[in-house]
């Protein structure tokens, strides 16, 4: 039965005891069988032998039965003769069989002395011995009750006698309550004594019962607590209405004595009588003692100022203070009248020095009003329901929408009486019985915080109690009382799991020191799993609000607990792994857009823009080491010990790394790829210090949160601890954490080729060669047969610069392609397929190329199977080389030849007259060349078939002649200069300066090409570079052959010595001016002839011709004809003349002068 | 005499926390709790809330006085229009005097929560709020 039920005076506390050897579910069954008649009718029970307690007297009456199994109201043994249905009366013995009766009965009496009636029940054989207090439970066990009733109502008029002839004294006086009393200053603090949390008048006047002298209020005060001690055991005996009676007898009495611990008492007692009487459905009689007792004094319930304005409900309202009138009462309100003038007669006695209020009595009391006023609010008034509901233990379903009878408010109140009691002295079970029952009404009040904070208060006060008994049983399963503790303390929010619940705001003092509440007592009941739960739940949780030597102790804790009791224990912090990347293999396998083919004639093509496309993907190669670099998250001021990482798909060797505290830190491992196929990282599997091994996500950062700004209506009773190691277990992050993965593909094995020699720095001249051999290991059991050569050197990034530059010319952009392209390294072996483990050389030529000063070669290598899919991978074989100039291009010219020579002395004449031809068909080519290496130097040039021959000290130049003839390409129309890459540059040149780049490449071009030189010092040779050349203008007019060609000569044959006409002056002859067209389109213009002289005087007077010098031609000369125009002249003095002539083309600008002039001797 | 002063905001949560002692009757504004009550204080206005949030729909008024009691120390409640409430644990009864001090604590919060920077339920860090609200106690309490 409930403790705090509201009608626990009105019970007979009945003890039930095993007899004999019997079992415990046996004993078990019997108790069952007794308690189900817990409800006696008076009726039923048959006469005593004395008047006071005959059920006949009142047969409606009941007895009501608290059966217990354990007696535990010895420490309440002081209060017994105040409140008497405290005391056990009723011993009952449980027996199968008895074989000695008189024995088990005399051993009952002996152990439980002070109870009043000793009975055996015999349950299965029915005993020979027959005594009127052992029974066979032969019929039901009803019968068997009401026979032990008619025992108990017998035993109580004895024990009734007990009373009558001593003085009855308040329980203050007798031993056991130690409270230190200080009654007149009332202290409020908890540390200090007393508690009441106000003051009274201390005299509660009106007493309509004048009583003189102490004498005789000392009498009335000893006959007064008589009756209401008959009253008390009057209504344990179930008879109501005496019980009504003798009470308000009592408080006359006591009201004249100024007793207000027993009228206090008495007013419960009164209460109890009128619910009880309810029960029964009788009227009740209230004389007008009561109404003086209510009407005494001011309301004590006022003193704490309510904020309530509409009281409607609370009874309190109807009430006027100082015309109390009964009848106007419902019931429900007299007896909250009631109760509150008990409540304050109680804390009248307070100042008492003698005869005070005990605390346990003080507050189970207010707790019996409290309960009532629950179960009246629930069940919607006082009526069948509720009253059934606390005499008969039956169900209440519990009405939201019925109006509560009592203020709730009112009822905080009075519960706050409770709490200023100090409890420190009390005894643990009676604590615990007030803590727990408070919680329980504050549950039921819906005031959850207050219950959590009874219930907390409960705990605090029980870990001193299981301290002093150790090993406690572990029966007891608290996990919904801590669930319910924790949730509204908000330590549920599944921070670990959900990003709303990790920002939600909290009171972290509370949190913490429920959680360390909580752990205690798992610990002090030997649960040791749920204290590792709940520290770990606390670093997970909560470990920004633990300072570093908490979260030390929780670790260690942790560790410690899990050791010894040998319990697996997971990580706290579920984030721990940050990050896990490959780390960029030294030589990733690429893969190849498509297929390579079979090595082309030549292997060793570089093209810088012709680059192998690449899938960005991450390769790793099964079998292959491979690094990965992991992030792990410290976020405890405790360093941890990586032991163990595991990934899926990945072999780990073994590494231990410790993380510092409150850092991130990067790891490498170390590990092989174990199967080829793509491989997802999304997770890793990791021991951390002396936990066991655990999955975690990769938590790659926080999601953005939202805190709500209103209150979740909480959902209680979730089942936190294990929720939380749920949580733990399977990492379940993603409601708190972006989450990542990486993705890699694993391809299989593949070759691996080493450079097994190196090649030893070189000293290359510019132009030189050198050639060289390396050496190349296939390392593994795959052969490779894809080998590509590409040649990388120092000049190819400036040049890659210099071509991407906009406003260079076309004749720059080629050069820069074309060194580009030069290679600086040849490859001589021809390797197609390297055997596993073959060790095989290479042959490379190695040129010396201007500005290179790193030139490395990069063999792109891989096995091709038939699947398809191919992978290659690079070896650099770098070449040390230093490039010095050799020779230096110093300048160049051409000059024309006019006249011949016909030296045979000079090689250039040799060749010249050799060759034949026209004189003017011919060039002189001058270039100088420096020798900028520090040894003398030979070198050879050759163009065409000429070929000269010097040699020059170290810095010096010399200029070479070299007779060309003179090149006949066609001008006009020429090809755009080549480049790889076209272009469009300079588009805004002149048509004429395009003309001239056009020009000046193309000649030079065909100058390269039969231009060739070589250089030696000692053995090394090497090729003269001769592109420095630029041609001018100039230059280029003088190489060219013209397409309209204009050559002037004298008709007939005259006389000439070397350039020279030999003719007399005023000897008649004919100027032939031929114009030969060559070109596609037919030409017209206007021909000049220039006749000079180089003598002093105007040429008019030394010439004469026939015609004008200035002529249009009257016709066109048609593409390959030649048009010859004659002109007679005379020569008036002798001298030297020169005749020149110009033909002046019609329709754009060309103009065509004669190459050689005519040049005339007159003697 | 000491004073324990919490303002919770809607899901529970203190949003500022102080203790203060009195300056009147010859204290020096130290806060005298015992260690047994200091770690009390947070759980007797925590359950006082339950009380405020019953309370508050009684009553018209922003100041709803002393709403709950625990061991002679009483606790006192203003709810701000936003429900922010602002609870103090007392000793004396002394209705005007907080209720002023709670009118002034509750400007401080309407500043503090014009701050667009703030968002309602953040715990109030300022040091100038924190130093206002001692102000305010040493003006009142």
């Amino acid at each position: 039965m409930d403790t705090v039920s509201f009608v626990s005076p009105a019970r007979v506390r009945t003890l039930l005891v095993p007899i004999g050897s019997l079992e415990r579910e046996q004993f078990q069954r019997y108790v069952r069988d007794i308690e189900v008649s817990s409800e006696v009718r008076l009726v039923d029970v048959t006469r005593t032998r004395t008047r006071t307690f005959n059920p006949q007297g009142f047969p409606d009456g009941r007895v009501l039965y608290d059966f217990t199994t354990s007696l535990d109201s010895q420490e309440t043994l002081f209060l017994q003769d105040f409140e008497p249905y405290r005391k056990t009366f009723v011993v009952i013995g449980l027996a199968s069989s008895l074989e000695e009766p008189q024995e088990a009965l005399e051993s009952l009496k002996r152990l439980y002395k002070s109870s009043v009636v000793h009975c055996i029940v015999v349950f299965d054989k029915k005993p020979e011995f027959e005594h009127e207090s052992v029974i066979f439970n032969a019929t039901n066990t009803e019968t068997v009750i009401c026979d032990i009733t008619r025992l108990f109502l017998d035993g109580l008029t004895g024990y009734l006698v007990s009373f009558q002839h001593i003085t009855l004294r308040s329980p203050g006086t007798l031993g056991g309550n130690e409270r230190a009393k200080t009654p007149v200053v009332k202290s409020k603090r908890i540390s200090s004594g007393s508690s009441i949390g106000f003051s009274l008048s201390s005299d509660p006047a009106n007493s309509k019962i004048s009583i003189k002298s102490s004498n005789e209020r000392r009498q009335a005060r000893i006959k007064g607590r008589q009756q209401k001690i008959l009253g008390n055991l009057l209504l344990i005996a179930g008879k109501y209405s005496d019980a009504l009676k003798e009470f308000q007898e009592a408080l006359i009495l006591l009201k004249s004595g100024y007793d207000y611990l027993w009228i206090a008492s008495t007013l419960e007692g009164i209460a109890v009588s009128i619910v009880m009487l309810c029960y029964l459905d009788l009227p009740y009689q209230l004389g007008p003692a009561l109404n003086s007792a209510l009407h005494s004094s001011a309301q004590p319930l006022h003193t704490l100022s309510s904020p309530s304005s509409t009281p409607n409900s609370s009874p309190r309202s109807s009430m006027a203070i100082g015309s109390l009138d009964l009848e106007r009462f419902t019931t429900t309100e007299l007896i909250y009248q009631i109760l509150c003038k008990m409540i304050y007669y109680f804390e009248s006695s307070q100042s008492d020095p003698e005869d005070y209020v005990p605390d346990l009595v003080y507050c189970e009391s207010i707790l019996r009003f409290l309960k009532l006023m629950t179960v009246v609010n629930f069940a919607g008034g006082l009526n069948t329901l509720c009253l059934h509901h606390m005499i008969k233990g039956r169900p209440l379903s519990i009405h939201s929408d019925i109006p509560y009878t009592y203020d709730k408010m009112d009822m905080v109140r009075i519960s706050n009486k409770v709490m200023s009691v100090q409890f420190k002295s009390m005894d643990i079970l009676s604590q615990t019985r007030i803590f727990g029952s408070l919680s329980a009404l504050y549950g039921d009040m819906g005031l959850p915080r207050k219950r959590n904070f009874m219930l907390r208060t409960l705990f605090v006060c029980l870990i001193p109690q299981l301290k002093a008994q150790p090993g406690s049983s572990t029966d007891y399963d608290l996990t919904d009382i801590f669930n319910v503790l924790m949730s509204v303390y908000g330590v549920d929010r599944q921070s670990e799991a959900n990003i709303e619940s990790a920002h939600a705001p909290r009171w972290i003092q509370i949190v913490k020191s429920t959680l360390k509440l909580c752990s205690a007592i798992s610990a002090e009941l030997s649960d040791v799993e749920s204290v590792i739960k709940f520290k770990s739940l606390m670093l997970t949780r909560f470990a920004d609000s633990l300072t570093d030597n908490e979260q030390a102790k929780l670790l260690a804790d942790i560790e410690r607990l899990s050791k010894e009791h040998d319990i697996q224990v997971y990580y706290p912090d579920p984030f721990v792994l940050r990050s896990i990347n490959l780390v960029k293999l030294s030589n990733p396998p690429m893969k190849q857009k498509t297929a390579v083919k079979e090595n082309s004639t030549d292997p060793v093509l570089y093209n810088p823009y012709l680059q192998t496309a690449i899938i960005d993907k991450s390769y790793v190669v099964q079998g292959e080491f491979t690094e990965f670099l992991v992030e792990i998250q410290n976020p405890f001021a405790f360093a941890i010990s990586i032991n163990e990482i595991k990934i899926p798909g990945l072999e780990i060797f073994k590494n231990h790394f410790t993380i510092q505290p409150k850092t991130i830190g990067k790891i490498n491992v170390l590990t092989k790829p174990l199967t080829p196929g793509k491989l997802v990282i999304d997770s890793a599997e990791i021991r951390i210090s002396e936990f066991s091994i655990q999955r975690f996500k990769i938590c790659k950062a926080e999601k953005a949160a939202n805190p709500p700004k209103l209150k979740h209506q909480e959902t209680t009773n979730k089942d936190i601890l294990n929720t939380f190691y749920k949580n733990m277990v399977s990492n379940n992050v993603d409601g708190r954490a972006e989450t990542s993965q990486i993705e890699l593909h694993v391809i299989t094995a593949q070759p691996n080729l080493q450079l097994t020699s190196h090649i030893e720095p070189l000293m290359l001249l510019e132009g030189g060669k050198q050639i060289v051999e390396v050496k190349l290991k296939n390392h593994s059991d795959i052969s490779v047969n894809i080998l590509k050569f590409s040649i990388w050197d120092s000049t190819i990034n400036p040049l890659s610069k210099l071509l991407e530059s906009r406003d260079k010319l076309a004749t720059d952009l080629y050069e820069y392609e074309y060194f580009l392209y030069k290679r600086s390294v040849n490859i001589i072996s021809k390797i197609d397929e390297i055997q596993p483990n073959e060790e095989v050389p290479l042959l490379l030529e190695v040129v010396g190329k201007r500005g290179a000063v790193k030139v490395k070669l990069a063999l792109e290598y891989g096995h091709s199977d038939d699947s398809g899919l191919q992978f290659t991978r690079c070896l650099d074989i770098p070449v040390p080389i230093t490039v010095q100039q050799s020779t230096d291009l110093a300048d160049c010219d051409v000059i024309p030849l006019s006249e011949s020579i016909g030296s045979s002395e000079v090689p250039i004449w040799q060749y010249v007259n050799e060759k034949g031809g026209a004189v003017s068909d011919y060039v002189l080519f001058f270039v100088d060349i420096r020798n900028v290496s520090n040894k003398p130097i030979n070198i050879d040039v050759q163009y065409k078939d000429y070929k000269v021959s010097d040699n020059i000290v170290p810095m010096d130049t010399k200029r070479l002649t070299i007779p060309m003839k003179r090149i006949d390409i066609d001008y006009e129309n020429l090809k755009p200069i080549p480049l790889k890459h076209s272009r469009f540059t300079r588009s805004r040149i002149s048509k004429n300066e395009e003309q001239f780049q056009k020009e000046s490449f193309w000649y030079r071009e065909e100058l390269l090409r039969d231009l060739k030189g070589t250089w030696s010092i000692g053995e090394i040779t090497g090729d003269i570079e001769f592109r420095g050349i630029r041609l001018t203008q100039k230059m280029l007019t003088v190489m060219r052959v013209e397409k309209v060609n204009v050559s002037i000569d004298i008709e007939g044959e005259v006389a000439r010595t070397g350039r020279f006409r030999h003719l007399t002056p005023g000897e008649f002859f004919t100027v032939n001016v031929t114009i030969e067209n060559k070109t596609e389109r037919a030409l017209k213009g206007t021909l000049r002839n220039i006749p000079t002289t180089s003598t002093y005087g105007s040429i008019e007077k030394k010439i004469l011709y026939n015609g004008i010098l200035q002529m249009p031609l009257d016709e066109d000369i048609a593409p390959g004809t030649s048009v010859t125009h004659s002109m007679g002249a005379v020569l008036l003095e002798s001298g030297e003349y020169e005749w020149g002539a110009v033909f002046d083309e019609l329709g754009n600008e060309l103009q065509h002068v004669s190459r050689i002039p005519l040049y005339i001797k007159a003697t | 005499m000491s004073y324990y002063l919490a303002l919770i905001g809607t899901t529970d949560n203190p949003i500022y926390e102080a203790e203060m002692g009195t300056y009147r009757q010859g204290g020096d504004g130290v806060p005298k709790f015992s260690a047994e009550m200091k770690e009390l204080n947070p759980f007797i206005v925590h359950a006082a809330i339950d009380i405020v949030e019953d309370v508050q729909w009684r009553s018209n008024s922003l100041y709803l006085k002393a709403v709950d009691e625990f061991y002679g120390y009483y606790i006192s409640a203003f709810v701000t229009p936003g429900n922010i409430k602002f609870l103090l644990l007392h000793e004396t009864k002394n209705d005007e005097s907080i209720r002023q001090f709670f009118n002034d604590v509750n400007d401080l919060y309407v500043k503090t929560v014009l701050n667009p920077f703030y968002n309602v339920n953040d715990p109030i860090t300022s040091a100038v709020f924190d130093l206002k609200v001692k102000q305010l106690g040493k003006k009142y309490l």
